[in-house]
């Protein structure tokens, strides 16, 4: 009887004392999950929707039931926009970009993104301002450069194109698409 | 002269009754709601014939609320049998539109009723079958939370006549087009299919007009085409296919002007995808004519030729690439048009020119001559 209390009680000390010494910095508690529980959340949700159910298409739905619980989270609503974007649905990505742009409005990718579909919409002048925002934001976003130079290209500012194309390559110099459009430029003769 | 007074009386008569009944007829014709069309539960089908049909005047014919009703407040109407048109079935109506919700009414198919739902548009030789949606949305009832999806696969098939404007198909519907069919699509959407967006087989390609549309959310593929007599040509439409956005299964010539896509695929050596952008060419004169023609080299030379208007604009359709079985993107020397040379004409003589031009996106626009600056 005796041993028995005696195993217990060394049994409870292991428990307790380990628990406390594995816990011992309260800086840096062992199982602390270091990423943002919304993100965590909504990750694991799209995760298992990928995984696939038998829901036809929009994977995107759990994701955004997770956007519910966390509206103000800037990442999910830009993840969103870029798949609603690849998949064609363009007023659903202006939408998200817009939002994600609202909550993070420091994000260069989030106005880069907004203007590839302002872009797809036709919206050329709140295109361009997208994409300047963006290189402000972060000078070497080279796709930003790109982008501003093919909307020169499409209303006939060729050398402005060639300015944007010409700054990209000099930010990235392997870029073969820079290569392949500073080639493109056209001659005029009178 | 009794006679004459007699046949002077009868016929007297009968011009009166005629007289009474002709605006009688015309006003139980075009009373709201007057039709003379009808429609009729045929086994699994509900048949729709003859002119003006509408989901009203379908379940009011019908008189089963448990096959097809319509709630007139939220414009909705839930067929639980499969639709058979025969005549004209329209959809929605412009004029009717409030504009706050997107769409006047909204056909649903309870799949849980009629399984895989069918809607045949059928044209035989006494009578064509028209669908017509206007503001209008055809979709499928179910249980899941995303409003699009649904799990069966349902089809719209026409042989007869689809006229959609400002609507939508959704809930797995595919759009299955044959030999026959005559469409017209304008700012319209089909999305959310197992299957393919835009199906067509032996389709007449004069009787085909498509544009500001989209076909989206597709397991297999945006767009499908095989066997098409004469040129199909797609304006200002968007194609997204999780295998393929467009798919070219032989015998097909298609144009793409100012499409959005991204994968061609083929499944026999026969056929063709020219992706072709529209370029507007701004001249300091009238009257001017302008020409586009490949530089040397192109794979697939062209010519195009266009007369500005009197504002000095012309607008040409040009070719970035023709994709073929084995040169599905733009190869140079292979496959492409681009770029071309611009010539412009005062009758005969050359004006201006410019060499080396790229036509690959829409909405391109080159203002000639160019200015100082714009020049290297």
């Amino acid at each position: 009887m005796f041993r028995r209390i005696l195993l217990y009680a060394a049994g409870a000390a292991l428990l307790i004392g380990g628990t406390v010494y594995l816990n011992r910095d309260s800086q840096r508690p062992v199982r602390r999950i270091d990423v943002d529980p919304s993100e965590a959340m909504a990750r694991n949700l799209y995760a298992h929707e990928q995984l696939g159910t038998h829901c036809l298409v929009d994977p995107d739905v759990e994701l955004r039931e997770a956007l519910r619980n966390r509206q103000d989270y800037a990442l999910a609503h830009l993840e969103l926009a870029e798949k609603f974007y690849a998949r064609g649905r363009y007023q659903y990505a202006l939408d998200r970009y817009q939002r994600a742009v609202e909550l993070d409005p420091q994000n260069a990718r989030a106005h880069y993104g907004l203007g590839l579909v302002q872009t797809r919409l036709g919206q050329y002048k709140a295109a361009r301002a997208s994409f300047e925002k963006a290189l402000e934001l972060q000078p070497d976003l080279v796709d930003a450069a790109l982008s501003l130079g093919l909307l020169d290209y499409r209303q006939g500012r060729f050398e402005a194109a060639r300015k944007h194309w010409q700054a990209a390559l000099k930010r990235d110099p392997q870029n073969g698409y820079a290569r392949e459009l500073l080639g493109m430029i056209p001659r005029g003769e009178a | 002269m009794i006679y004459r007074w007699k046949s002077r009386f009868f016929r007297g008569i009968s011009r009166g009754f005629l007289g009474v009944l002709i605006p009688l007829f015309l006003l139980l014709l075009l009373a709201p709601g007057g039709s003379l069309g009808k429609a009729t539960l045929q086994g699994e089908w509900i048949v729709i014939e003859g002119p003006g049909n509408t989901p009203e005047t379908v379940a009011r014919d019908l008189g089963r609320p448990d096959l097809f009703r319509y709630d007139p407040f939220l414009g909705t109407a839930v067929s639980a049998r499969n639709l058979r048109v025969a005549g004209e079935f329209q959809i929605g109506n412009e004029r009717e539109w409030d504009g706050l919700l997107r769409y006047s009414t909204v056909l649903e198919m309870d799949v849980a009723q009629c399984g895989q739902a069918r809607i045949d548009v059928v044209r035989t030789p006494e009578q064509i079958g028209e669908l017509r949606l206007e503001r209008g949305k055809i979709a499928t009832v179910h249980d899941l939370k995303e409003e699009d999806q649904c799990a069966t696969a349902n089809q719209l098939r026409v042989a007869g006549r689809l006229i959609m404007r400002n609507s939508a198909i959704t809930g797995n519907v595919d759009g299955q087009f044959r030999p026959g069919a005559e469409v017209d699509i304008a700012h319209s959407s089909f999305t959310i299919t197992q299957s393919t967006g835009l199906d067509l087989d032996g389709v007449q390609a004069p009787r085909l007009r498509v544009r500001h549309s989209e076909f989206l959310d597709n397991s297999l593929y945006g767009l499908s085409v095989a066997r098409v007599k004469g040129d199909l040509e797609f304006h200002r439409t968007v194609f997204r296919g999780l295998v393929a956005d467009i798919f070219n299964r032989g015998q097909a010539d298609v144009a793409l002007i100012d499409c959005d896509f991204k994968t061609i695929r083929f499944a026999a050596s026969t056929g063709s995808v020219a992706c072709r952008w529209t370029v507007t060419c701004r001249l300091p004169q009238p009257h001017l004519r302008v020409v586009a023609e490949s530089e040397p080299g192109a794979g697939r030379p062209e010519r195009g030729t266009g007369l500005a208007d009197g504002n000095g604009v012309c607008r040409l359709i040009l070719t970035e690439f023709v994709a073929v079985p084995g040169a599905t993107q733009r190869q140079p020397g292979v496959n492409n048009s681009t770029p071309h040379r611009i010539t412009v004409y005062e009758g005969d003589h050359p004006l201006y020119q410019l060499a080396n031009y790229y036509v690959i996106m829409a909405d391109q626009e080159v203002t000639l001559p160019l200015a100082k600056e714009a020049l290297e």
